[in-house]
């Protein structure tokens, strides 16, 4: 029983079991039999002939395989191109086997058909890959020799198969180390391996090459294909940010600026050598964002909070790590990069050298102007025992001589120079008094409105319309009252007498507060005599007076002196007949800090 | 002595000191003429050559100095002696006092310096020194 189930399978089922397609054609090349694997492959083909089947001709084949068998009886293999039942296009092998007649003829031709669309389909995309890959690839035997290489590498490095990979890429006649491939070789790993080639053109090439171990089925490592990538274009960019990198890095450590970078989130990203010093941060100790809302000033706070988009403060302050307030120039800005926000920065310059500066300057200032005034008071002090050896050399004489009249006119001259000596005494106290300001916050209008009223009547009796010019909305300042006081009526006494000293005996004088680029301005001008060169050029110095016996010459020296107290300066602007301007100019960043509380005034 | 009394000019800008000089140096036996200013004594000068002429180095308009080296240039007038008169000796002149100014730059120096106070005994011994008395 068992001996006939092999023949019965083989007759019945084998046809159909096998995974080839199969059709059996006459010699009229119709189709006579065929498999289901045929039919699902190329469609109903019952009564068809092949070539309709195959190729959708209606007339055999030129080079038809199977009537060269039924001619000379040998079974032939070949690739044919057909359709499937579906009318798409399909690569297959085919082979033919006669089947013979007891007589010899040969009535029946048996095709096997393996349907190979899909591995052609692979081959024709690994083609287009080798070849159009942005990479250079080559295939290398086992002595280093370039079996393939692609369009790409070709046309880098010129043509390559037979030659050694190192000889192509470097034209050098040794391996290179490491040598990627020969290590594909040896463990059966991928290896990768960074190098320099040069080009047919004498670029340099710097690529990166992966090298895959390519085997047979047994295990036997023939082949290593190595793709490369050609880095050249990413490693110079990656140089060139290292070098701005560096360069930056390098301009912001060694700036003596200090400069804190904040991300989004208000974390500190950047906090240079001088802001660690300024801010007293020990290097390398991170400032937690939160206790930064009182080291920074308010403006930061809102370019940090995004409300603002930059700030310049001439003069502020940070607060150092011990609360220590540091006068600083102050720079925030907001960092954009293509309208995303990456953050702010703070740059701030460390004011104090420049404030002691300031100080030192101030002080010599002060100095200059006291040796100025010893000198001058010398000069005054000896000029009025002039006077007095005279006067008394005049009562002495007239005494001797009986000459009442010369004895009056001395007596005179003593009691003149007595009255010069005393009020010189009292201006030389007012000006060497208390050589440091007592400032406090002062409304700088009021302290105008002040001295005109104190002039109201002086000016009233000498014909002179006093006129208060007053800036509005002026900022308080600290500023010592009873000084500016003393330098408004100097000035303001001055005005009145030049006007008196006038040709029309009368006219305005004029009191002028102003704020002009953080500057704080007093004015005094009048419409009175004017002054020329020479006197313009005497006015400030010591004990200097165009009113003979009427004036000390102290009184714009001991302005000029509180002025200079409170960081300013004095100038001024006179023409003969046009009169005089006097300009008090406090730049409010050099005003000293208040040393008392308005309260307590 | 029947001789004409010697002419002296006082340059001096202070009215008291001017006064002053004037009077002891009349008491003396002088004539004596008064300027304020460089140009009054220029004018004086031109209408009375004077003997000899005392000049106070700080005056307004035109500085002692500046009239210093104007007689001493000038032809007719460069014999004239001079006693400078000053006050205190300040740096007027760049670092200079006006004595070291004027031993350094001028052509000839004066016959004579008196500082300020001066007594009456000391500016007649003086201007008798000068004239050769």
């Amino acid at each position: 029983m068992n001996d006939s189930i092999l023949p019965n399978w083989l007759h019945s089922e084998a046809f159909e079991r096998v995974t080839q397609n199969i059709a059996i054609i006459d010699r009229d090349f119709r189709i006579v039999e065929a498999n289901r694997n045929f039919a699902k492959t190329f469609g109903e083909w019952q009564g068809q002939y092949c070539y309709k089947i195959y190729k959708r001709r209606d007339t055999p084949c030129e080079s038809c395989l199977a009537m060269k068998t039924f001619e000379d009886g040998k079974s032939r293999v070949k690739d044919e191109t057909g359709y499937d039942q579906n009318g798409d296009f399909a690569y297959y092998v085919v082979r033919t086997e006669p089947i013979p007649a007891a007589d010899g003829s040969i009535p029946y031709v048996i095709e096997f058909s393996d349907d190979i669309t899909e591995s052609q389909e692979i081959q024709r995309v690994y083609h287009v890959l080798f070849d159009r890959v942005p990479c250079y690839v080559q295939i290398l035997d086992r002595n280093l020799r370039v079996v393939r290489a692609n369009k790409k590498q070709r046309e880098t490095f010129g043509e390559c198969e037979g030659r050694h990979c190192h000889d192509v890429y470097k034209r050098k006649s040794t391996r290179c180390h490491p040598c990627p491939a020969l290590l594909a070789f040896q463990d059966g790993q991928v290896h990768t391996a960074e190098h320099v080639g040069v080009a047919t053109d004498g670029r340099e090439i710097l690529f990166v090459t992966t090298a895959s171990p390519l085997s047979r089925g047994d295990n036997q490592i023939t082949h290593v294909i190595e793709i490369s990538m050609d880095v050249t274009a990413v490693r110079t960019l990656q140089s060139e940010l290292q070098k701005a990198n560096a360069l930056e890095e390098s301009l912001i450590n060694n700036s003596t600026d200090g400069i804190v970078a904040f991300d989004e989130d208000g974390k500190i990203m950047i906090i240079n050598p001088a802001a660690e010093l300024i801010l007293k941060c020990p290097v390398g100790e991170a400032v937690g964002g939160g206790i930064l809302k009182d080291m920074f000033p308010q403006e930061f706070q809102e370019i940090l909070d995004g409300r603002s988009a930059d700030c310049h403060l001439e003069e502020s302050c940070v607060i150092a790590k011990d609360q220590e307030r540091i006068p600083v120039r102050f720079n925030g800005v907001a960092l954009r990069n293509a309208g995303n926000s990456l953050g702010c920065a703070a740059f701030f310059q460390d004011l104090r050298p420049m404030k002691k500066l300031e100080e030192e300057k101030l002080e010599a200032e002060r100095l200059a102007a006291v040796g100025e005034t010893v000198a001058g008071l010398a000069h005054s002090v000896k000029n009025v025992l002039q006077a007095l050896e005279g006067g008394m050399y005049a009562l002495r004489s007239g005494l001797s001589q009986k000459n009442e009249e010369r004895v009056l006119k001395g007596w005179g001259v003593i009691e003149r120079n007595f009255d010069k000596v005393t009020s010189l005494v009292k201006d030389f106290l007012s000006f060497s008094k208390g050589r440091l300001p007592e400032t406090q916050m002062v409304n700088p209008n009021e302290l105008v409105m002040e001295v005109i009223a104190l002039y109201k009547d002086v000016a009233h009796n000498a014909k002179v319309r006093l006129i208060a010019d007053l800036e509005e909305n002026l900022q308080s300042a600290p500023l010592d009252p009873s000084g500016i006081h003393t330098c408004l009526t100097n000035l303001l006494s001055n005005a009145i007498d030049a006007t008196v000293l006038s040709e029309k005996g009368r006219g305005n004088v004029t009191i002028r507060t102003r704020e002009k680029n953080g500057c704080l301005i007093f004015e005094v001008s009048d419409e009175g005599c004017g002054m020329d060169y020479d006197v313009k050029r005497k006015v400030f110095t010591s004990f200097f007076t165009t009113k003979g016996g009427g004036g000390t010459g102290l009184g714009l020296l001991t302005t000029r002196k509180i002025v200079q107290e409170h960081g300013g300066q004095i100038v001024l602007d006179s023409e003969i007949g046009q009169g005089t301007t006097f300009r008090i100019e406090l730049p409010r960043h050099r005003l000293p800090s208040p040393t008392q509380k308005p309260s307590d005034s | 002595m029947t001789t004409e009394p010697k002419k002296i000019l006082v340059i001096e800008d202070e009215e008291d000191v001017v006064n002053f000089l004037k009077m002891a140096l009349e008491d003396a036996g002088y004539e004596v003429g008064t300027a304020y200013d460089g140009e009054e004594a220029w004018l004086r000068i031109r209408e009375n050559k004077p003997d000899l002429i005392t000049l106070d180095m700080i005056m307004p308009n035109k500085t002692g100095i500046g009239l210093y080296n104007e007689l001493r240039h000038s032809p007719e007038y460069k014999d004239i002696p001079i006693i400078v008169v000053t006050g205190v000796d300040t740096t007027s002149y760049g670092q200079m006092s006006c004595k070291e100014f004027l031993e350094k730059r001028a052509v000839r120096q004066p016959e004579a310096y008196l500082v300020k106070p001066i007594n009456a005994e000391e500016l007649v011994k003086t201007v008798r020194g000068v004239l050769g008395e």
